[in-house]
Parts: structure tokens; C-alpha cells; sequence
């Protein structure tokens, strides 16, 4: 099948009424979601995982993903009017982005980030269609020593990026992989780590410790600030669309954030809010007039934009060609797939074709959804702002309470959820982050599998890892990244990159 | 000093559950190499928990060079009054856990809801009975009717 008729076939799978509805409800939550600040990406995919149960995959995953790029696109609402990040991705915008609402460019701010984001976005699914087909191909000699180590890698990054301290990234994922550990052995089948609780003999459910970790945790150090207003500037919306000026200093922005976002979105760890940071100071860079930067320059509201809805698009490529998530989203959209028995991979392009293209193919039908939504309901999304946070929360909990429950209809599931939900409020206290946990609990079964059927096939020789160029160049990367993080210099710099994120 | 003895005492508590883990690990059998068995792997997480927690008993400062992670980990540093909403907010969603099952869905998430929407300084009675019969209702039918999801009835069987 060409990929033009392969796309056909993709539009023909999107263009299902039940796939366009769910495409819309995936698209309008995701930009609700990043409008309202204090409920991310992840913890709104994981109250509405539940809901995709009773939908064919292909519909779950069409909503799923609308609500991860969705969320990219709502997230710019609140940072240029409310001066707060609704989701982390667009934090860098609030820098120029309030200075020009302040200016009273509020519409051309608001206009330039969804027509940048379209453009990324549509360009980013290109580079999915073609990248993963090609990468596809080449996993397809990986054995296992090479899933083993790209995982290392994937793990490595992903901690070496977090916020704050390396070293508690690296016990977030050792804790992550020994949840994983939790319930049937995958070999013997003997049951392990269950401590006699018959409800830990299928092991740790997905939904319920992503829901505590992520919506119980942080509706949790919400409530301590109840009560604080938020500040919403009064702003008209005459003039949403940017001028030919506007356009002409952002056409060279919004391609370089295309460019840098793609390539950031491919690499595990990289995702929306790097590349929203390294197309920043890019643009500060490539800029006759840096100073402008942070008073209101277009340029610093343009190229983060399109950056990070770049990235959330080609974060699926290693998702689709070698079934390894490069951050937590993706990592719950491999459970949700998991969950519907489907196994992300190099074979799932030709095993189910209408998974892969239908989701591409509801990418482009949820970008044009999201120009649309995004510019005319500017408005209405500045009134979701107004709604108190004492109103919210309640429905917040109830959703994650159906959600956890609805999975097995185990009450059992519940107190996992408020456990985790408690012990991801002290981590985050403590300035633990949550996704090293959560990665590597989503890979620690393929992790164990790779690593003991390497270790089988291979006669107990662990030089094996070492001696296949790709697995030792895994490993290599992942060394010294760690290892890169205890040299003073390098560690000077990660420390200012993590306190500009701050 | 203060920090270094949090840094210490955070990192001997990393060790406890390292140990702990490889403890539990092996009683379930490490097997060799050639064959490991049901606890290599999560012998080897309680090692990486364990030895970085050491890493970190040992470091001088756990948070080198970040300013604000020395001071959001310094303690949980929670006010008395948010304390106190947490402590109301925890009361009722562990009540709404134990009682979902006896009392079923409908029940359980009303009284849940009321206890949540219910704001103890404004005592805005009506407003919580609204939002809490509302949320209770809606949910019910989107999530049992539409969408077919299995929910406690409780002592509502005919619902």
C-alpha cells in the first residue's frame, strides 16, 4: 500500500461519524484541559482512559491523542492571558506571549500560536508517516539485546531530564521498575511482590497509579492554595489575526520550531517542553534584536508554539515503529493500546493498518478541528478560566474514582489510586518527579522480558549487550548521560536550564 | 547542617527500601544468569534504589547548586489551615472508597460530593446539594447507561 493511498484508506477509518465524534471530544477536552492549569496532559488521558473501554481501539486512540495535542494548543491560552502555563509545554510562552497581551496584542499572541501550531502540527504528521515506516522497517532485525538497551536509553533520558535532583529520578525509576515486578512471574508464572493480597496477584494496575500519581497528587497540592484568585486581564479580541508584519518576523520561527521540535519529540526524554525551551533560546539567538526577547517579542510566542506541537507529534513515532515510549503520554497511550490488545511495534504498521493510519489521519482532521475551536471560542475558553478551583476539584476526584473503579470494578483499585495518590503529593513535595516512575513501570515487563530472553538465548553471556553495535551504543549513551550528570560543569549548566524551567 | 541531615536521612530511608526490596527479591528466587528467575529483576531495581540512596546518603548535598530544590524539600512545609483541607479532603475520599460498595454508586458519590462541594467557611448548604445531586446523577447516566461501566448499586439494587 502507498502512503497515499494508505493515508485514503486512513481518512476513510477518521471520517466514521463515531471516529469524528470522538476526534472533536478528544480535541475539545485536550484545549479545556490546557486552559484550566492543575490538570495536565497525562492525568486528563488517564480519568478518560476508561471511557475508550467500551469504544473499538481505534476510536479510543483518536480521542487519546486529540486530547495530548490538544492540550499543546490550549495550553498557550492561559500563558499569554493569565500569565500561567496550562500545562508545562507552554511555560516559555508566558514570557513574551503576557508581555504582548499586556501591550494589548492579546489576539495577534493568541492568533500566531494556533496558526503555528497548525503548521507544525501538520508538518510534524508528515515526518511521522515517513519516519515511522522507515524506522519500522529497521526494527524489524532488533532482537532482543537491542529493546533491552534502546529501554535503558529511553529510562536514562527520561531521568536526566527531569526536574531537579538526577539521583531521585534514578530512585523514581528503580521504584517504577519494581512496581512493575508486582504479580505473575512472565516465566514460571509464580506470583511475586504480592504480599498476600489476592488484589496485587495481577499486579499494580496502570490507570489507578497513574490517576493517584497525577490527579489525586495534584488536585491534593491544589487545595492548599484554595481560595486564591486567579488574576484574568480584560482583553478584546478585534484583532485576533496577526498582521503581515507579525507573519513575516514568525515564518522563519515557525519553521525552525517545526524543525527542532520534531527531531526533540523523536528522541526519549525529548517531548513538548524541551524543544519549547531550545526553540526559544534559538530564536533569541538567530534575532537582530535579542533584548526584545521577554518584552513582547512575536518571534518567542511563534517558535516555542509550533515547536511543541511538533513534538507532540512525532513523540508517536517511536511509540508506532519500535513500541517504546519516549515520555510518560506516550507511555499511557502504549497501556491504553496494551489495554485493548494491541502490541505497538514494528509489525503493528502492517498488522493493523487502520490503528496507525486512522491516528495519523485523525491528526490532520484534529489540527484543522483545533484552528477552528481554538480562535472563534477564544472567548469562551477565558470563561472556563473564571471557574473556581472549589468547584472543580470535587468533579476532578469523582472522575478519577470512576475511572479507577470502572476498570475492574474492584473497590481494591480504589485504595491503590489513594495510596499512590498520597505518595505522589509527599514526592512532589519533596521535588520527586513522577515520570521516571511511570516509564519505568510501563516498560519494566518489556524490560524483564528483553533481558531474560536475552540472557536464555544467549547462555548467561552479558557481553552480548556490548558486543551488538546498536545495544552498545544504547548503553553508552545512557553511561555517560548519568554519569555526565555528576561533572561539575555539566551539571552547572542542567542546573541553570532546570532553574530557567522553574 | 540542616540539609546535610535531611540528605542523610533521606538517603538512609532509600537504602532501608533498597534493602528491603532485594530482601523481598530474594525469597522469591534471583535464579543465574543463565536462567534468572522471578526476582533478578526486581533485585536489581532494590539494588539501583538502594545504591543511589547511598550515592545520596553520601553526597554532601542531595539538590548541588539548586537553590529552590533546597527549599520545596525542606520539609513538606504544609500551613496549618491547608493541613486541615487536606485532612477533610483525605476523611472523605478514604469514606467514599470503603463505602462505594455497600452503599453503591449513587449513594457514596452524593454523599462524597456534598462532603467536598461543602465549603465550611461560606456553609453554603443548597449550592453543595445541588452540585453534589447534579454530579451524582449525571455521572450515573453517562457512565452506567451510555457507556455501559459496571458501578456499585448498593442498597439501590434496582438502579
Amino acid at each position: 500500500m502507498s502512503v497515499l493511498s494508505a493515508l485514503y484508506y486512513g481518512f476513510g477509518i477518521v471520517l466514521e461519524p463515531w471516529n469524528l465524534l470522538s476526534c472533536f471530544i478528544g480535541v475539545f477536552i485536550g484545549t479545556l484541559v490546557g486552559v484550566l492549569p492543575g490538570i495536565g496532559p497525562a492525568g486528563a488521558m488517564s480519568l478518560l482512559l476508561p471511557v475508550t473501554f467500551g469504544m473499538s481501539p481505534v476510536t479510543g486512540i483518536i480521542m487519546l491523542a486529540g486530547i495530548y495535542y490538544g492540550t499543546m494548543y490550549g495550553g498557550s491560552t492561559t500563558s499569554i492571558l493569565v500569565n500561567i502555563p496550562g500545562e508545562a509545554a507552554s511555560i516559555v510562552t508566558c514570557l513574551d506571549g503576557h508581555q504582548m497581551a499586556l501591550k494589548g496584542r492579546a489576539g495577534p499572541a493568541l492568533g500566531i500560536a494556533a496558526f503555528g501550531s497548525f503548521i507544525a502540527g501538520t508538518i510534524g504528521i508528515i515526518g511521522l508517516i515517513f519516519m515511522t515506516n522507515m524506522l519500522a522497517g529497521v526494527a524489524l532485525v532488533f532482537g532482543p539485546t537491542e529493546y533491552f538497551s534502546l529501554m535503558c536509553l529511553g529510562l536514562s533520558l527520561v531521568t536526566y531530564l527531569t526536574q531537579g535532583s538526577i539521583l531521585r529520578g534514578l530512585i523514581m525509576a528503580g521504584v517504577g521498575l519494581f512496581l512493575s515486578q508486582i504479580g505473575l512471574d512472565i516465566v514460571t508464572g509464580q506470583t511475586r511482590f504480592s504480599f498476600g493480597l489476592r488484589g496485587l496477584i495481577d499486579g499494580v494496575g496502570l490507570v489507578p497509579v497513574i490517576m493517584g500519581l497525577f490527579g489525586i497528587s495534584e488536585v491534593l497540592l491544589n487545595i492548599e492554595t484554595l481560595g486564591q484568585q486567579r488574576a484574568i486581564m480584560k482583553t478584546t479580541f478585534r484583532h485576533l489575526f496577526p498582521t503581515w508584519e507579525d507573519w513575516r518576523k514568525s515564518a522563519a520561527p515557525i519553521g525552525r520550531g517545526t524543525m527542532i521540535g520534531f527531531f526533540l519529540g523523536i528522541l526519549p526524554g525529548g517531548g513538548a517542553l524541551i524543544s519549547s525551551f531550545v526553540s526559544y533560546a534559538a530564536e533569541k539567538w538567530f534575532s537582530k534584536h535579542p533584548g526584545e526577547f521577554g518584552k513582547g517579542a512575536i518571534e518567542g510566542v511563534a517558535g516555542p508554539e509550533s515547536a511543541n506541537n511538533a513534538a507532540s507529534t512525532s513523540g508517536f513515532i517511536p511509540l508506532f515503529s519500535l513500541g517504546i515510549p519516549s515520555n510518560v503520554i506516550m507511555a499511557l497511550l502504549l497501556g491504553a493500546l496494551m489495554i485493548h490488545g494491541l502490541r505497538p511495534g514494528p509489525l503493528m504498521i502492517t498488522e493493523r493498518p487502520d490503528i496507525f493510519w486512522g491516528t495519523v489521519a485523525s491528526m490532520y482532521v484534529g489540527n484543522a478541528m483545533l484552528l477552528m475551536l481554538n480562535l472563534p471560542l477564544i472567548g469562551l475558553w477565558v470563561q472556563v478560566l473564571k471557574v473556581p478551583y472549589r468547584t472543580l476539584f470535587p468533579l476532578i476526584l469523582l472522575f478519577c474514582f470512576i475511572g479507577a473503579y470502572s476498570i475492574s470494578a474492584n473497590v481494591f483499585d480504589l485504595y491503590v489510586m489513594l495510596i499512590f495518590g498520597v505518595m505522589g503529593y509527599v514526592l512532589r513535595k519533596k521535588n520527586y518527579e513522577c515520570a521516571p516512575l511511570i516509564l519505568a513501570f510501563v516498560l519494566g515487563p518489556m524490560m524483564e522480558k528483553n533481558l531474560r530472553q536475552a540472557l536464555i538465548l544467549f547462555d548467561g553471556n552479558l557481553s552480548v549487550f556490548v558486543t551488538r553495535p546498536l545495544s552498545l551504543a544504547a548503553l553508552v549513551i545512557s553511561v555517560l548521560l548519568l554519569l555526565s550528570a555528576v561533572i561539575p560543569f555539566v551539571q552547572k549548566r542542567r542546573t541553570k536550564v532546570i532553574a530557567e524551567e522553574d | 547542617m540542616v540539609e546535610k541531615q535531611r540528605g542523610m536521612s533521606e538517603g538512609i530511608f532509600w537504602v532501608v527500601i533498597g534493602g528491603f526490596i532485594c530482601i523481598l527479591a530474594f525469597q522469591h528466587g534471583l535464579g543465574s544468569v543463565r536462567a534468572p528467575g522471578p526476582g533478578f529483576v526486581g533485585f536489581l531495581s532494590g539494588i539501583l534504589v538502594g545504591g543511589v540512596g547511598a550515592a545520596m546518603m553520601l553526597s554532601k548535598s542531595i539538590s548541588m547548586g539548586r537553590g529552590k530544590g533546597t527549599i520545596r524539600g525542606a520539609g513538606l512545609g504544609i500551613p496549618a489551615v491547608s493541613l486541615r483541607r487536606l485532612a477533610y479532603t483525605m476523611m472523605f475520599l478514604i469514606a467514599y472508597a470503603i463505602l462505594m460498595d455497600p452503599l453503591g454508586y449513587i449513594v457514596s458519590t452524593f454523599l462524597a460530593m456534598f462532603g467536598l462541594f461543602f465549603d465550611r467557611e461560606k456553609k453554603n448548604w443548597l449550592w453543595s446539594l445541588f452540585f453534589s445531586v447534579t454530579a451524582s446523577l449525571v455521572s450515573y447516566l453517562v457512565f452506567e447507561v451510555w457507556l455501559r461501566c459496571q458501578l456499585p448499586r448498593g442498597i439501590l439494587p434496582w438502579w
